[in-house]
């Protein structure tokens, strides 16, 4: 039985956390409802709060002090709210990948593995709109929803040791891309030559919960050519959001 | 001011931690033993939230460039200055060119050291705690040169934490339920409670391992959020206990979490020493 999405369940960690969940939903159903829910909770308890994190299908939120009755009624009725509208603005991302064999490390294992020519893994995979369900895992290290069901296929038995920064990869449902050096069980498809997170720059992180994403397919030299740019990251979401 | 003439092993920056960014998957980091670092600034006269250099296992080598009042806190320590041993939990005033030895503990893994008036660090995201990511600068290096503030002519205070004495030997953890608590049958309820669980050497700022597995077969949940004292048992019968750096987010079953002391009670048991849960409800 799914959980309505007026009712979640509401489970208290400790007098500053509660998490509240919607169980079994298909999560990818519920994404901008739960992002709509986010944005007017850290508007309107914004002095209340620390943080607030989204996942797939719960919001943790954790506040400066003992939550109060009050609280959670200003919770209870944001949910109501969002059920009837959403109000949370999207930003949609064009995000480059190279998918050259020397950065696209599993494309032929991916290949066989689903049977499916690694062209048309590339066309299938830069054809979906993904949208951020949230971060985590790393600083700056997006979870995507949406990516192909014909293109779902189990993490690696055993994960590399050292994945480059920018390697954007697949695991069961999610699409992800690596934002720092870091081991990875992920399959690489292909790499992005962007900046995903500056914690000197604003806003810190390329991927912010709740944007939509839509890949295209960038060459070797213009991969280089992006490497190499260091654009600053509050410019890079605007150009980004362009599409220039 | 100090001069670092031997880093130690892991000597960061902490203070109480990041917090507003864990939603961009910023961990929270910050101090391990809080009880032990508070005590530390309290008797400096600092604010609770200066920052405090944390040691580990075997803590730095300074020199005392320009006066400076000092307090360490923590456990087992084998500390000198000019080579005579001090005591923890007292203000010692160093001269210009002396050797603060902060030594090597066998019986806890972290002493901090904090200077009346506090250390000049940059705060990164809002926060002096050392990240290897977020913060990588907060990572005490040989030569490097440590500035302190001029302590302000008032006294500053914090909150007297007198009244919250920690008892380190303590084996026993108070845990309490987590939101996948109810996953958990008797048998796995008896089996968590009855035994003694081993620290395991791979344990972390990250995360308290132990060596010994459960025996269960749960599922994973899907990706939800965790902080500091979540206690997760994956798949495979690993139980983790979550620490400081923490990710913010995870795939495993939260089935219970540890107090606010019970993580400083963690923070400082070595391996191969033995722990046992206590329920509360």
């Amino acid at each position: 039985m799914s959980t309505p999405l007026q009712h979640p369940e509401i489970y208290k960690f400790n007098h500053q956390v509660i998490t509240l969940s919607w169980n079994a939903v298909d999560y990818e159903k519920i994404t901008s409802f739960l992002h709509s829910v986010t944005n007017s909770v850290r508007h309107k308890l914004s002095s209340a709060l620390t943080d607030i994190v989204p996942c797939y299908n719960s919001i943790t939120i954790y506040f400066k002090h003992s939550y109060t009755d009050d609280d959670i009624s200003i919770l209870k009725q944001i949910i109501q709210e969002s059920v009837v509208e959403q109000n949370f603005l999207v930003s949609r991302l064009k995000i480059p990948v190279c998918f050259d064999d020397r950065y696209a490390l599993d494309l032929d294992y991916m290949s066989k593995f689903l049977n499916i020519p690694a062209d048309d893994i590339v066309d299938e995979f830069c054809s979906r709109t993904y949208s951020v369900a949230f971060l985590g895992f790393l600083p700056g290290f997006p979870y995507l929803n949406g990516l192909s069901h014909k293109l779902a296929i189990p993490r690696k038995p055993s994960p590399r040791s050292s994945i480059l920064p920018g390697t954007v990869g697949i695991a069961g449902k999610q699409a992800g891309i690596y934002p720092q050096h870091s081991p990875g069980g992920w399959n690489i498809i292909g790499i992005c030559p962007l900046i995903l997170f500056n914690p000197v720059q604003p806003p810190y992180a390329l991927f912010q919960p709740g944007d939509e994403v839509e890949f295209f397919q960038i060459d070797q030299s213009a991969f280089e050519k992006l490497v190499s740019e260091h654009t600053d990251l509050s410019n890079l979401r605007k150009i980004l959001i362009q599409g220039v | 001011m100090f001069k670092v003439l031997s880093p130690g092993i892991l000597t960061t920056f902490q203070d109480k931690g990041r917090f507003g960014y864990r939603h961009l998957g910023v961990p929270v980091c910050g101090i391990m033993d809080d009880y032990s670092a508070m005590k530390s600034n309290y008797l400096a006269h600092n604010r609770m939230d200066s920052a405090v250099m944390e040691c580990t296992i075997k803590g730095p080598v300074l020199q005392c460039i320009s006066p400076a009042d000092v307090v360490l806190s923590g456990i087992g320590f084998n500390s000198t200055i000019n080579q005579k041993p001090i005591i923890t939990d007292k203000l010692y005033k160093l001269q210009s060119g002396d050797i603060l030895d902060i030594g090597h503990s066998t019986t806890g893994m972290h002493i901090y050291l904090a200077v009346r008036g506090g250390f000049v660090v940059e705060k990164i995201l809002g926060s002096a705690s050392y990240d290897k990511t977020v913060a990588p600068k907060l990572k005490l290096q040989k030569d490097q040169i440590l500035e302190t503030c001029m302590p302000d002519s008032e006294n500053q205070i914090g909150i007297d934490i007198a009244g919250n004495e920690i008892n380190f030997n303590l084996q026993t953890i108070e845990v309490f339920p987590g939101p996948e608590f109810d996953c958990l049958n008797t048998c796995d309820i008896k089996q968590l409670l009855n035994n003694p669980w081993t620290i395991d050497p791979s344990s972390s700022r990250m995360a308290i391992l132990v060596k010994e597995k459960f025996v269960t077969d749960k599922p994973q949940i899907i990706s939800a959020a965790v902080h500091p004292g979540c206690i997760q048992l994956t798949p495979s019968g690993k139980l983790i206990l979550l620490m400081k750096d923490a990710q913010t987010t995870g795939g495993y079953a939260r089935i219970m979490q540890v107090s606010a002391e019970g993580i400083s009670i963690l923070a400082q048991k070595v391996p191969g020493s033995q722990i046992f849960f206590d329920l509360k409800k």
